[in-house]
Order: structure tokens, then C-alpha cells, then sequence
């Protein structure tokens, strides 16, 4: 579809929406003269309803916008405001702010906001500076400061649910208005950052071309990536600012823009902003419509996705890879690696297992003093506490190992089995099992995580199968599961149900209740999928090559990008059970791995499944103590625990020399 | 004031009794259970969320040296172990933990929050099948007894003069609050003392909707209550709202707080809003 | 299709398109089953498109490729690059691999991805080594060599592959005068020791010249000369292939043919 076909489309679609919405409220209105009291529907045209599509074309002009400079700076069709941790930053903040001090809040939410995500932008700039400000560098470490800020907000909103409860409102992306003053606020604050976006869209253009190239054509690549990136990030912030997470937006319009073939940055911003601007015009129409005086509370954020999510993934197969693809992404830590690296791998790996082995260790008696194992606890501890360890640890060994497969199968760093979206999948089973009466709440929730997951699974093998299991595609298709699920969790969480509490309390992984039984299930899991996982090494030796020299030494890849995706979701499907689905062990187990130098496909594997299990047991020892009386979820200490750890290996390391090419198309 | 302190006085003389200690060792892993066991005169030895309570629940005040289990999604089950008690109360809430717990000691599931004809007769009932359960049958009867006669007594007051239908919500932000209604325990207490819910809209299973406060404009002549805590912005952002300074209660200046009550909450925290409302009314 | 089995490469009508635009019009000929056959041409002629079509890099659009009697499409992966080794225009980085590594992995067709890599394997990958003269860099990473050194180690790995077609697309493209006269002559040298058959994409024309059995000359998707390269290096068919005024001189010292652009 050309993209003026598919903007007429929407503007169609979107008129006759608003033309529903609204004719009865203006004939009302216009009907009769102003009333002296409160005129209840007069009141909601002008204050609610109008200011609030004035807000979502706004909003939906600001992330598209913000999404289209990410992706064109970083070469990455998976960049957006998201990806960069710019609300990720922002939600922390106001977290921080509604527990620690409140009195800030009533400066304004939207100051909290933003000063959150300018902090956690400058974190990312931060992280690269020194390192060239390479495209995979900042794409990174703004997943890395995202996931943290992420993992952090979600335990405090966890733990203090009762005080934190708007937040998932806002975390949902509500556009509800009460005035104009917000969408006069937001206009000045975006109309402000076009002039200088206006200004770098020659320069952007450039970034068409390799890196080298552009720099050939007198453009100093890092200046102007960290400068559009700011930009991006205020566009982004602004917009979160005012009005909560509408993350899906910022990365599906531009993708559209793509999709229909767009040409040249200039008119990609153009009509992604178009895009953008009318998606979320058409959803928030259509969220008031249909919920209309059901006063149902539905945060359009999370409905964006919901109908985004469906609209990327029916759009994967046209598009077309990226000229430049920032993914490689393996790049290397060390340059040479003598026996001294080597040794020094072994080292920091045994360092890991020791500090795992000491977290299992520790404990905190009832008036909170800390405690080694006794023989007069041991009763306790076996029945307790060898079982969750045990069972964390394999899972993280499982989750390493699963992200090392991606990461070599995709080529791509950002790949891991929770972006891939499995994880995800388990929630949603899990989340069927909770809310839907019948059948599926007789399952347990280990079996409704497993259907879940294998539900993803078979929709990515179906998106897989008609793009031959490119793995560019199979990514994308995961983060829209993922955000297809999210929407859906966050909804659900807006709504204040327990139940809702009760499935976020499930993702965060808890390790507290697991029996022997289990802790043996998923051990039987790892030690059956991972010896499988290492046959398959010399695949994973060679697929970073790419495609053609695959195909050319006789890989079957097809079949070889099945095996490995399965084997993938396999070890994600027995581990989120355990750790839910926010650990992020599966992105951090490899990066550790590629930092400490270690190369070789199989020792690679091998030193993945130990720094996963490491990290997840030193984690369940901090869930379990650090905070004590409360048990902190493993799953996401794990998150916590890990991510200054990988931060610091970025921030060391050496800029990664330039981005593999792709090769031909597939 | 002074009549509000003195009632307050007299409740906590007639409804909290000494703490005893006879009895099995009970760990509620409810809010509701344990301020009913608190009310029953059976302190629990541990609850979830201990730090909490007195900001949420406040009264009953939870005694000293009640073990603190942390947070319901992932409570410290070695903590609990440690611990042994003899029996483990649980609620819907915690159901996924029984198989856990039952690892630990007997446990026992009682039902806090059931839709049906009887303004608060569910809650009733979970305090005579505890005091059953914990041989304090007479306890239990005279406290519902002394409630029943202090609603009785609030629910006259109230009528003596003409109430305004009620809106109750919480402020989640400045632009949603949530609106209470349908089947929970404030519907439950507003039926028991007579007064009318202004929100007729629907809520959700649980008793309660999540909406715009643009939504509140349901009748001219209506008194809202927002329960605390308020969120810091909320006022500063409600004052500048043309949607929010209209609403013909704002003008009239019909919009007063009140302190926390446990939602998902059984008798005591029933009594305590009774109360509480009755108070704010001018009853 | 004839009955009798045909060795080596055998095209039949092979024609390559995409939307708007033919790459490769229908094509049909018997590439020879031994010695060196260059590809020249200018820039977009189809050189490169022809070859990934051979090396299954691609399907045709229309048409069928045979090897040794069999379709291509017929063929197992392995058995595949068992027999074709393909030598791609751009090399990938090949990040954190070391050289040996690398070369090591041109033994993939032979072992799969389970089977034991045995001294035989070692062997040839020593060999391979050597003969590119790569062997001194073996414990490199690859993402550290200089563009020669890569180049070099990419077509150690090709050999090591052992397989009898090569196809070689601009190999020399990253290489000083004294490596690609030291490359071409190795793959000449390959080509008569093994007895194997390569066609390679060379952009220079007296480099062609020199160390071709037989020349493939392509225009606008169309073969428009093919002859030994003596036959070739005329005035009139080199200006027709390359659309330069071209002349020709005897060398001062061998007497061969040179090419040169005559403006």
C-alpha cells in the first residue's frame, strides 16, 4: 500500500469515528443556548472530550516523530522512545517522587517526569561516552538504563501497591483531559523542539549511509547522533510527560512509513508523524466510543498497542530490512585474546559462582540479624531454601543460554528471550488462567504459563514461516507480541483488580514457594536442554556470519533458525515459570560473557548457562534478605542485580570498530 | 470534635478487649482475617504486611511483636517456617499460596467478600465462623451485637435529618478517581445506615470503577468523599480545571476527605467507616 | 533435460528479474568442468547476479540450473557445498573469530554440525593455510586483519572447503597489485593441481587476461562474448563489452595482450 493510500484510509476510518462520536454531543450543544449550571454534556465537549483528541493527534505526532529520528539514528527499526528507557525513566521518577517525596509531585507531574527521563537520557549518553557513540552503543545502553529503571520501578510498585496504584494508570497512557491547559502546555513544548528537528534533517539523512561514509561527507556521526537523540528524547519526554506511557506508537508508525515503502528520512518523518498523529487519533476516537457511557476506564495507551500490535505484525512480511541494520552487534570485547584474557575469564566466571554460592547461603533471622546455615536450621532450609536455589538457578542458567542462542541466531544484541516475547506469552497464560472463569482456571499456572509461551511461539514459527525465520522479522514480531501482552497486563492492572496484583506479582518471579518437586522439573529441563543447546554450536559459530556465507557452507538455514528458535523457546518456556518474565537474564548472561572475552561458540554457551545461573543466585539471595521481612521477587532483583553489572562492562569497553553488514537479502 | 474523640474512646473500650494469648497460633495472611481475629480478642503471631497497617487499617492497632510475612505476592515462607504456627487463615487473595503453606501447617480458607442481599452479612459471618473456629463463639456475638446496636443507633441519627446522595471515591491522580459502589463493603455500609450512592454507573465485580472525573457529574445535588491519602498534585491541577471547579458539588463546596478504610476490609473496618461517614455527615 | 547426466554446471534458460527490472536475461550455457573462466564486464552487467544464482544464493526467476544432472534446487546443503564453494563479493567481519577459526569452518560441509572434526579435517585446514600464505596469522582475529589479510583468510577458508566448482566474486577487490597477481595465480595453481573448476568475477581485464582459461563477457544481463582470452583481447570486443574506446598492445616482455583505455 502507498503511503498517501493508507493515510486516506485512516483519515476515512478516523472521520467516520469522530463523526459518531461527536454528532450528538455538538447537536446537543449547539441545540440549546448556554446553560446556567453545570451542563453536564456541554461540559465534557469542551473540556474532556475535544481537548483530549486535540491531545491524542499531539501525542501521536510527538512519539511518531521522536520514533522515526530513533530509528534513523540508530539504524535500528526496533528503536523508539521505549527502547531508549526515556519512559522507563520517566515512571521511575514518578514512583521515586510518590513514595520518597510527594511534596514534589505537587510541583507538577509532568517536571518529575520529565527530570526522569532527561536523567535516565543522560544516563545512556553517559554509558557511551568515549566509545564513538556507535549506533549498537546507544541502543544498548539505553535497553540496559530501560530495563533498570523498569525493574525498579516495577518491585516499588510492587511492594507498595496501595500508595502506588495511579501509576499504572499512567504507566498505561491515559489521554484523558479536563482542560485545555495540558494540550496548550504540550504544543508550545513539541513546536519548540521541531525547529532544531527541522534544522538536522539534511544532516539525518546522511545517516543513510554507513557511518564512514557519512563522516566522508564532513558530518561528525557521534555529534549528531547524541544531538538527535536529545531531540528525540524531548519529544518523547514531553509527550510522556503529559500523558503517560503510549509507547507502541513511537515505534509502529515509522514502521508503517517503511512499510509502505517510504523513501528518504525527510518524507519518513513526514508521514510517520502523519501516521502517528492518526493512529492515536483513531484509537483514543474509538476507546471513546466504545466506552463511552460505560465510563469504563480504558487507558488508550495500552489499546494503541492492542490494535498495533496485530497492525506490525500483518505488516512484517513487506518490509523490507534496513539498509544498514545496527544488529551484528557481537561485537567484539577484546581485540586479542591471549592466555591472560583467558584467565582472567575463568577468574571473574568462578567469582560469579562464588558470590551465587554465598547469597544461597546467608539468611536473616526474625529480628533480622544475619545468619549462616545451622544444623538446627537445616530442616527449614531444606525444605525452603535448596529448593528455590536450586530451581533459580537452573532457570537462569536456561534463560543465559537461551539469550546467547538469540543473540547468535539473530545477530542482533538486543535480542533475548524476553524481547523475543515467550516470556510474555507465559503471562498472558498465566493472566487467562487468573481472569477468565471455566476451563482455563482449573489449569495450574505452570501449565498456563507453558500454553502461553508456546502460543507465542507458534504465532512466531507462523510469522517465521513466510520469511523463511529471517531473523530481523522474528524480532520484530516478538517485541509486538510483547507489546500486544504488555497493553493487555497493563489494562488489567489499571483496572486495580487484585487479580491484576496478583499476576504482576507472578511476573516479578518469585522463588519463595517452589517445592522440591519443582525445583527438580526445571532442573531435569536444563539438564536436557542444554547439553541439546551445545550440539548445536557450530550453527551458532556460523550464523553471525550472516546468511550468505550460512547458506554457502551448506547450512540448512531454515530448518537450522527452527531448531534454535524452538530450543530458545523451550528453555525461556521452563525458566519464566520460575523468574517471570522481567529478569533479564537472557540479555545479560551473554553480554557478560562477550565482556569477559570469551568467544568460542561452545565455551561461549558454557560460560553463558554459568553467569545466568550465577547472577540469578546471587539475586535470590539478595530477594530474600536484603529487604527482610519482605521477600523481594527474584525475577526482578535478578533484573536489578545484573543491569549495573552490565552497565559497567559497557561503560569499559572498547568501541565496538563498525556494524557487520547483513549481507544480501534473504 | 470532642464528641468524635469520646465516641472513639468508648469503641475501643467495649471492642478491643485485652489481648489473650490462649488458643492455637494463628498466621492470617489476610488484612480482613486478622483484624477480625483482632477484634475476637486473637492476636495473630504474623500477618502479611505488617508496616503497612497502620497507615491502611489503622484501627484495630496491631499489637507489638506480630511477625511481619511481607508483601502477599511472595511472602517469607522460611520466616513463616521458622515460625510454626499451629493454623494458617487464608482468603481468596492468597489462594495460590495454600499448596505452600499447607507445607507449613493446617491451613484454612475463609470467604471475606461475597455480593449478596444482606448489607454486610458476609463479614458477619467470617467473625462467627472465627470465633466458632477459635472457641470464642461468645466474643463473637456480643461484639456483632454492640455493632449492630452502634449502627442502629448512627443509622437514626443520620435519618433525622435529609441526606444528599453520597459520592465515594479515591483520587488515583488528578484526572481519575475511583468510584465506589455495586456490591463492596462502603455499598454494603451505605445500604446498612440507609444513605444513597450517587453513583449509579457500573462497577466492576469488586465494587468499584476506575473513571474520569468529568464522569462525577451524575446529579446536582450530591456530597462527595474522598478517601485518603490524596495524591500531592491532585488539588493544584483540580483548582485550575474548568471540568472540576464547576461541578455543581465543587461550587457548593460539598467535597470532604476522609481517612483511610480497608477496602476489601470485614467488620471492623465496616464499623470504622460507618463511623467515620456518620461523623463527616454532622450526625 | 537430456537423459545422459551432464557434469558440472549446465544452464537452461536461467533468467533473473525483479520488479522493473531484468538482472539476467534468459540465459542457457555449459559452464566447463575444469580450469579458470573469468567474469567481466561492467559495473550492474549481471556478473555478480550470474553468480549468485550458481552458488543458490538465489533461485532464478525463470529457467533451471543443473549440477551434474541434478537441479539445484535438488541438492542437500551439505552435499551442496561439498561440491560448490561460494566466495561472496562483501566478507562479512566474521567478528570474534580467529583465523584458524575461520578457515576451520570450510569444513563445515564435510562434518555437519555434529560430526567429529578429525585430523584429515585439521589437515586440510593447515594446508589451506599455508597455501594463502595466512599461516602466520592464524591465531588472529579476523576483525583485526587488514583488508588483504581478511581477503586472504576468506579464501583460505574456500579451500579448505575443498570443493571442486569455486565461485569467486571479485576476490582481488580488497587487494594490493602484488596479492591479487599472488591470489589469482594460487586459484590458477588450485585450479590445475586439484583439477577444480573456478569462475571468478575479475573487474581488471589484462588480470583476466592473464590468468583465464576462458573469458565470460557480460552486458545488460546478456552474455556478449565468450572465448579464450587471446580470442578476446581485440580492440573491437573489449569496446563492445565495456563501451570504451579501447586498445591493445603486445606486453615488452612476455608479448601477451594488454588492454588499455584508449581516452
Amino acid at each position: 500500500m502507498r503511503a498517501s493510500t493508507l493515510a486516506l484510509v485512516l483519515s476515512a476510518t478516523t472521520l467516520v469515528v469522530l463523526a459518531l462520536l461527536l454528532h450528538a454531543p455538538v447537536q446537543d450543544v449547539l441545540a440549546r443556548p448556554a446553560a446556567a449550571g453545570y451542563d453536564v454534556e456541554r461540559m465534557v465537549l469542551l473540556y474532556a472530550t475535544l481537548p483530549r483528541l486535540a491531545m491524542a493527534v499531539l501525542c501521536g505526532a510527538g512519539l511518531a516523530a521522536s520514533g522515526a529520528i530513533l530509528q534513523q539514528v540508530l539504524r535500528n527499526p526496533l528503536a523508539s522512545p521505549t527502547t531508549l528507557g526515556i519512559e522507563a525513566g520517566a515512571r521511575l521518577a514518578l514512583t521515586l517522587a510518590t513514595l520518597l517525596a510527594p511534596a514534589l509531585l505537587g510541583l507538577g507531574r509532568d517536571l518529575v517526569a520529565l527530570a526522569g527521563s532527561a536523567a535516565s537520557t543522560l544516563l545512556v549518553f553517559a554509558l557511551v561516552r568515549g566509545r564513538g557513540s556507535t549506533a549498537l552503543a546507544i541502543v544498548l545502553a539505553g535497553l540496559v538504563v530501560a530495563m533498570y529503571c523498569g525493574a525498579l520501578a516495577t518491585l516499588l510498585t510492587l511492594l507498595r501497591d496501595r500508595v502506588l496504584n495511579s501509576l499504572f494508570i499512567w504507566g498505561s497512557g491515559s489521554l484523558v483531559q479536563q482542560g485545555w491547559d495540558a494540550g496548550l502546555a504540550l504544543t508550545a513544548r513539541l513546536a519548540l523542539t521541531a525547529v532544531p528537528a527541522l534544522l538536522l534533517l539534511r544532516p539525518l539523512a546522511l545517516l543513510d549511509l554507513a557511518d564512514d561514509s557519512a563522516r566522508a561527507l564532513g558530518l561528525s556521526v557521534p555529534q549528531l547522533r547524541l544531538g538527535a537523540i536529545a531531540i528525540a528524547a524531548a519529544l518523547a519526554a514531553f509527550v510522556t510527560s503529559a500523558t503517560g506511557v503510549i509507547g507502541f506508537v513511537g515505534l509502529v508508525a515509522p514502521l508503517l512509513a517503511r512499510a509502505c515503502g517510504v523513501r528518504g528520512f525527510g518524507a519518513r518523518l513526514g508521514w510517520s508523524v502523519v501516521f502517528g498523529a492518526l493512529l492515536l487519533l483513531l484509537t483514543d476516537a474509538t476507546v471513546q466510543l466504545l466506552a463511552g457511557d460505560a465510563a469504563a476506564f480504558v487507558p488508550t495507551g495500552a489499546v494503541t498497542a492492542v490494535l498495533g500490535a496485530p497492525l506490525l505484525l500483518v505488516l512484517l512480511p513487506r518490509l523490507r530490512p534496513t539498509a544498514a541494520p545496527a544488529d551484528a552487534g557481537l561485537g567484539t570485547a577484546a581485540g586479542h585474546a591471549p592466555a591472560p584474557a583467558r584467565r582472567r575469564a575463568g577468574l571473574a566466571l568462578a567469582g560469579l559462582a562464588l558470590l551465587g554460592l554465598l547469597a544461597a547461603a546467608v539468611g536473616r533471622t526474625p529480628d533480622g540479624s544475619w545468619i549462616l546455615p545451622s544444623p538446627a536450621l537445616w530442616p527449614v532450609l531444606a525444605e525452603w531454601r535448596l529448593p528455590r536455589v536450586a530451581a533459580a538457578a537452573a532457570a537462569g542458567a536456561l534463560l543465559g543460554v537461551a539469550g546467547f542462542v538469540l543473540q547468535r541466531l539473530t545477530g542482533n544484541a538486543m535480542a533475548s528471550p524476553e524481547v523475543l516475547g515467550v516470556g510474555a506469552g507465559a503471562v498472558l497464560g498465566v493472566g487467562a488462567a487468573l481472569f477468565l472463569p471455566g476451563a482455563l482456571a482449573g489449569l495450574g499456572q505452570g501449565v498456563a504459563a507453558g500454553l502461553g509461551a508456546v502460543g507465542v511461539l507458534a504465532a512466531l514459527l507462523a510469522i517465521g514461516q513466510r520469511t523463511r525465520f529471517a531473523p530481523q522479522r522474528v524480532l520484530l514480531a516478538g517485541v509486538a507480541l510483547n507489546a500486544l501482552i504488555d497493553a493487555i497486563v497493563g489494562v488489567l492492572a489499571a483496572t486495580g483488580d487484585p487479580r491484576a496484583m496478583r499476576l504482576l506479582g507472578w511476573m516479578a518471579g518469585s522463588t519463595g514457594a517452589i517445592t522440591a518437586g519443582e525445583a527438580l522439573q526445571i532442573a531435569a529441563a536444563a539438564v536436557l536442554l542444554l547439553p541439546l543447546a551445545a550440539l548445536t554450536h557450530r550453527w551458532l559459530t556460523l550464523l553471525p556470519l550472516g546468511a550468505v556465507p550460512a547458506r554457502a557452507l551448506g547450512v540448512p538455514l531454515a530448518r537450522a533458525r527452527l531448531t534454535l528458535l524452538l530450543l530458545a523457546a523451550l528453555m525461556t518456556a521452563a525458566a519464566t515459570p520460575v523468574l517471570g518474565p522481567l529478569s533479564f537474564v537472557g540479555l545479560m548472561a551473554p553480554h557478560i560473557v562477550l565482556s569477559l572475552g570469551i568467544r568460542q561458540s561452545l565455551p561461549a554457551l558454557a560460560a553463558a548457562a554459568l553467569a545466568g545461573a550465577a547472577v540469578v543466585a546471587t539475586a535470590d539471595g539478595l530477594a530474600r534478605t536484603i529487604a527482610d521481612p519482605i521477600e523481594l521477587p527474584t525475577g526482578l532483583v535478578s533484573a536489578l542485580v545484573g543491569t549495573p553489572f552490565l552497565m559497567l562492562l559497557l561503560a569499559r569497553r572498547r568501541p565496538v570498530s563498525s556494524l557487520q553488514p547483513e549481507g544480501c537479502p534473504a | 470534635m470532642h464528641r468524635r474523640r469520646a465516641l472513639g474512646a468508648s469503641l475501643a473500650m467495649v471492642f478491643w478487649p485485652a489481648l489473650a494469648a490462649a488458643g492455637p497460633r494463628v498466621a492470617a495472611l489476610d488484612w480482613a482475617l486478622a483484624e477480625t481475629l483482632l477484634a475476637l480478642g486473637h492476636p495473630p503471631i504474623a500477618i502479611v504486611a505488617a508496616m503497612d497497617w497502620n497507615r491502611f487499617v489503622v484501627e484495630p492497632r496491631l499489637p507489638d511483636g506480630v511477625a511481619d510475612l511481607g508483601l502477599q505476592p511472595g511472602i517469607n515462607f522460611e520466616r513463616l517456617a521458622v515460625l510454626a504456627p499451629d493454623l494458617i487463615l487464608t482468603s481468596a487473595f492468597t489462594q495460590q499460596l495454600e499448596p505452600a503453606l499447607a507445607r507449613i501447617a493446617p491451613v484454612e480458607r475463609f470467604s471475606i467478600f461475597e455480593p449478596g442481599p444482606v448489607p454486610l452479612a458476609q463479614p458477619r459471618t467470617l467473625m462467627l465462623q472465627l470465633g466458632e473456629r477459635l472457641g470464642r463463639r461468645v466474643q463473637a456475638r456480643a461484639w456483632l451485637e454492640e455493632a449492630e446496636r452502634r449502627l442502629d443507633d448512627w443509622r437514626a441519627r443520620l435519618a433525622a435529618r435529609p441526606q444528599r446522595p453520597l459520592l465515594l471515591v479515591n483520587f488515583i491522580d488528578a484526572r481519575h478517581v475511583r468510584v465506589y459502589g455495586g456490591a463492596g463493603l462502603y455499598q454494603n455500609v451505605l445500604d446498612r445506615l440507609g444513605l444513597v450512592n450517587a453513583w449509579t454507573g457500573p462497577t466492576g465485580y469488586w465494587g468499584y470503577a476506575t473513571v474520569g472525573i468529568e464522569r462525577l457529574a451524575t446529579q446536582a445535588d450530591l456530597q462527595l468523599l474522598a478517601f485518603e491519602p490524596l495524591p500531592p498534585d491532585a488539588q493544584a491541577t483540580l483548582r485550575r480545571s474548568p471540568l472540576w471547579t464547576q461541578l455543581p458539588f465543587v461550587r457548593a463546596g460539598r467535597v470532604a476527605v476522609l481517612p483511610s478504610v480497608l477496602m476489601f476490609g470485614a467488620m471492623p473496618s465496616a464499623l470504622r467507616f460507618a463511623r467515620l461517614v456518620t461523623e463527616r455527615l454532622g450526625a | 533435460m537430456t537423459a545422459q547426466p551432464q557434469p558440472g554446471m549446465v544452464l537452461d534458460g536461467v533468467a533473473f528479474e525483479v520488479p522493473g527490472r531484468v538482472l539476467l536475461h534468459p540465459l542457457t550455457l555449459r559452464l566447463p568442468v575444469r580450469g579458470v573462466t573469468g567474469l567481466i564486464g561492467q559495473n550492474g552487467s549481471g556478473k555478480s547476479t550470474l553468480l549468485r544464482l550458481l552458488a543458490r544464493q538465489q533461485r532464478p526467476s525463470r529457467g533451471r540450473i543443473t549440477l551434474d544432472g541434478r537441479g539445484l534446487d535438488d541438492w542437500r546443503e551439505r552435499a551442496f557445498a561439498q561440491r560448490v564453494a561460494y566466495l561472496p563479493q562483501q566478507t562479512p567481519l566474521a567478528v570474534g573469530l580467529s583465523v584458524r577459526e575461520l578457515v576451520g569452518l570450510g569444513r563445515y560441509p564435510w562434518h555437519g554440525a555434529l560430526g567429529r572434526v578429525s585430523a584429515a579435517d585439521q589437515a586440510r585446514i593447515d594446508t589451506a593455510l599455508a597455501l594463502t600464505g595466512v599461516a602466520a596469522l592464524a591465531d588472529r582475529l579476523v576483525d583485526t586483519l587488514s583488508g588483504g589479510e581478511r581477503q586472504r583468510a576468506w579464501l583460505a577458508m574456500l579451500i579448505a572447503q575443498d570443493a571442486r566448482l569455486l565461485l569467486l566474486d571479485e576476490p582481488t577487490s580488497a587487494l594490493d597489485v602484488a596479492h591479487q597477481l599472488e591470489v589469482l595465480a594460487m586459484v590458477r595453481r588450485l585450479a590445475e593441481e586439484r583439477t577444480l573448476a573456478a569462475i571468478v568475477v575479475v573487474h581488471e581485464i589484462n588480470l583476466a587476461a592473464r590468468f583465464c582459461d576462458e573469458l565470460l563477457a557480460l552486458k545488460h544481463g546478456r552474455v556478449v562474448a565468450r572465448g579464450a582470452p587471446t580470442a578476446l583481447m581485440t580492440a573491437d570486443w573489449l569496446e563492445q563489452i565495456f563501451d570504451v574506446a579501447m586498445g591493445v598492445l603486445p606486453h615488452p616482455d612476455s608479448g601477451r595482450p594488454i588492454a588499455f583505455a584508449r581516452d
